[in-house]
């Protein structure tokens, strides 16, 4: 029998990545996945993954697909595994269903289609999903080399950026439903989106979940009807999210609730349901409009005027006023978003009813406030009253395993200097705390939180 | 000067005497010569590597003398093309993996630039479209993942999957 001093294995890895470099790495991932723990290992470095080309080069620049039994390995084993780690793909048209079905690539940012003709590729995107850095990204999209397209969600997870200047902006007969999602604050409301709705001549459904910082006006119903659907003759579906948030200053008058309404009289889509801030201290006003039901995941800088109402879609919710949050208010909270998972609050403001609730006094509902699904609370600019309000175990009954971020002077205040009673069951719930801003961690916190994972953050 | 001799010792004890100019194609000693001024009547140790496969280094180092030097590899670009092995190579290549590993060793010691290329061109070859399962018995590698952890990997993957 043959004896083989030296085996592939024993190769050292600056060896083993000059062999691997000679294979694509397609060939790399197909072979060595799962062959052992060091080669499963070094076959998954990003180095073999970003870059896929599944299929085989023939002369003449032509492709063929990969065999079936090899592309179906590929698709059911290693793609699993690896489909995060995937940045670049090239297909080609008849395996690329197999491949796009087999999983997500959330990370995918390039795709390569090759054996296919230009208008042919075009005319395969009918529909796409895509996540932007930039709102005026998306012109890219639209700039006439996805003709074919009918459905088209945008997610944009940056703020604003100039929008290209040459750029073909003509009309978007073809699209059918088009989505758009940003959460950060825009200021190209009408230079960039109303335009661009424009070109959707022959929409039948939009959803806008905007937040629009507004030069001197809220948008309203009017504005809504006039710049969107009067140029939507097919539109039958409108769905939407919309904060606006104007200067103060630059108001002439100030516009109430009841302002906003009249402007949806006889608005043909769903119910919509709009409030009102003036915040004086900040100097700036928010109007937020928006269709009832919603199904957005999230929901921000919600005010005292929130009517309520039932969002079980959302999962991330933030506070903020310039008026107190009472207990009451908290109870409304958990009504209207059963399956909250996080939650910020941002509020300076004491409570005015506190007294009441501790006396039990008054018509308030004082309720022990539960929030079954809560995971993180994160407290910003917070008045001690609301780190009290959920610590203290007569007024908040924390999930376990909860995740704070708290400034450590407040956490030393409203556990009285970590000897109180009324938070310590609440304070034993919790996972996680991150002490914000300078404060140095003492025995005595350590001991009130034995089974806590307490950690500094500066930030 | 052409036809000039050093000797070099492989580590069992053998010495080979070799042109110059063939030894030279060998950075690691190129530099032992030329940068650390070693006398070239002194027998050069090479700790690393034993006669049966110094021998084979000397053929084909002897053989590809006269060949241009190999362009620099561009990583991004590189032409993954492993089917440009010589008719001359893939007969010196003929040998059992053992010896092969061996070679590739070597031409990593000596810093070679070609033979390393073309030893590492060879088992790129022999990995080309088997399954992990082929692999394993061509190269008897044995598989040691545990039933526990490949269901870890894939719950992993689940988990990257929710992010």
């Amino acid at each position: 029998m043959e004896h083989l001093s030296i085996k592939l294995d024993d190769l050292p890895d600056e060896i083993l990545l000059i062999i691997f470099k000679k294979l694509d790495n397609f060939a790399i991932l197909y072979s060595l996945t799962g062959v052992n723990k060091r080669l499963h290992k070094i076959a998954h470095d990003p180095d073999f993954t970003s870059h896929l080309t599944l299929f085989k080069h023939l002369k003449y620049a032509s492709v063929s697909a990969l065999p079936d039994s090899t592309l179906s390995r590929f698709c059911l084993q290693i793609v699993p595994e690896i489909h995060h780690k995937i940045k670049w793909l090239n297909v080609e048209p008849a395996s690329m269903e197999h491949i796009f079905l087999a999983k997500n690539y959330p990370n995918l940012y390039g795709l390569g289609v090759y054996g296919i003709d230009v208008s042919s590729a075009i005319s395969l995107f009918t529909e796409l999903h895509v996540s932007l850095e930039y709102l005026s990204d998306c012109l890219y999209f639209l700039d006439g080399r996805f003709n074919a397209l009918r459905v088209f969600h945008v997610n944009v997870l940056s703020g604003d950026k100039d929008p290209p200047q040459i750029i073909n902006r003509e009309n978007l007969p073809n699209l059918r439903y088009f989505s758009l999602y940003c959460t950060f604050e825009t200021v190209v409301y009408d230079e960039l989106i109303i335009p661009l709705l424009c070109r959707m001549l022959n929409l039948e459904q939009l959803d806008l979940d905007i937040v629009v910082e507004s030069k001197t006006t809220f948008i309203d119903g009017n504005d809504l009807k006039e710049n969107i659907i009067n140029h939507m003759s097919r539109l039958n579906t409108f769905t939407f999210s919309i904060r606006s948030l104007v200067d103060l200053r630059n108001q002439t008058e100030l516009r109430s609730n009841e302002d906003i309404q009249h402007t949806f009289k006889n608005f043909k889509y769903n119910q919509i349901i709009s409030y009102v801030d003036h915040f004086q201290e900040k100097q700036y006003s928010q109007c937020h409009i928006y269709s009832y039901p919603n199904k957005r995941k999230y929901w921000n800088n919600i005010t005292n005027n929130f009517p309520g109402g039932l969002y079980k879609y959302v999962r991330e919710v933030s506070l903020y006023d310039e008026r107190p949050f009472e207990h009451e208010y908290f109870l409304r909270i958990g009504e209207a978003f059963p399956f909250m998972e996080e939650l910020t609050i941002n509020n300076k403001k004491p409570q005015m009813n506190k007294l009441h609730r501790e006396s039990k006094s008054g018509n308030e509902d004082f309720s022990i406030i539960k929030y079954p699904h809560l995971t993180r609370v994160k407290f910003l600019a917070v008045h001690d009253d609301y780190v009290e309000q959920f610590l203290v175990d007569t007024t908040m009954c924390l999930p376990n395993n909860v995740f704070l971020a708290v400034c450590g002077q407040a956490l030393e205040r409203v556990t009285e200097n970590f000897t109180r009673n009324t938070t310590r069951i609440n304070c034993a719930k919790l996972r996680l705390v991150y002490l914000v801003g300078k404060y140095e961690i003492t025995q005595q916190l350590k001991d009130y939180f034995p089974h806590t994972n307490v950690v500094r953050r500066l930030v | 000067m052409a036809g000039h001799k050093i000797k070099l010792q492989s580590n069992d004890g053998d010495i080979f005497d070799v042109e110059v100019e063939i030894a030279k194609l060998s950075i690691t000693i190129k530099t032992m010569l030329e940068d650390l001024s070693m006398n070239e009547e002194e027998i050069i140790p090479l700790p690393n590597i034993n006669s049966a496969i110094f021998k084979k280094v000397i053929q084909w180092t002897t053989h590809h003398k006269d060949d241009p030097p190999l362009p620099p590899e561009d990583d991004e670009n590189r032409e993954k093309n492993t089917n440009d092995i010589s008719s001359w190579d893939q007969e010196f290549l003929k040998v059992d993996q053992g010896t092969l590993f061996e070679l590739i060793l070597a031409a990593n010691y000596l810093d070679i630039k070609g033979l390393l290329d073309v030893t590492c061109t060879s088992v790129a070859n022999m990995i080309k479209g088997k399954t992990s399962e082929e692999i394993r018995q061509t190269f008897n590698i044995k598989n040691d993942f545990t039933p526990q952890e490949e269901e870890q990997i894939k719950k992993e993957n689940e988990w990257c999957e929710n992010k």
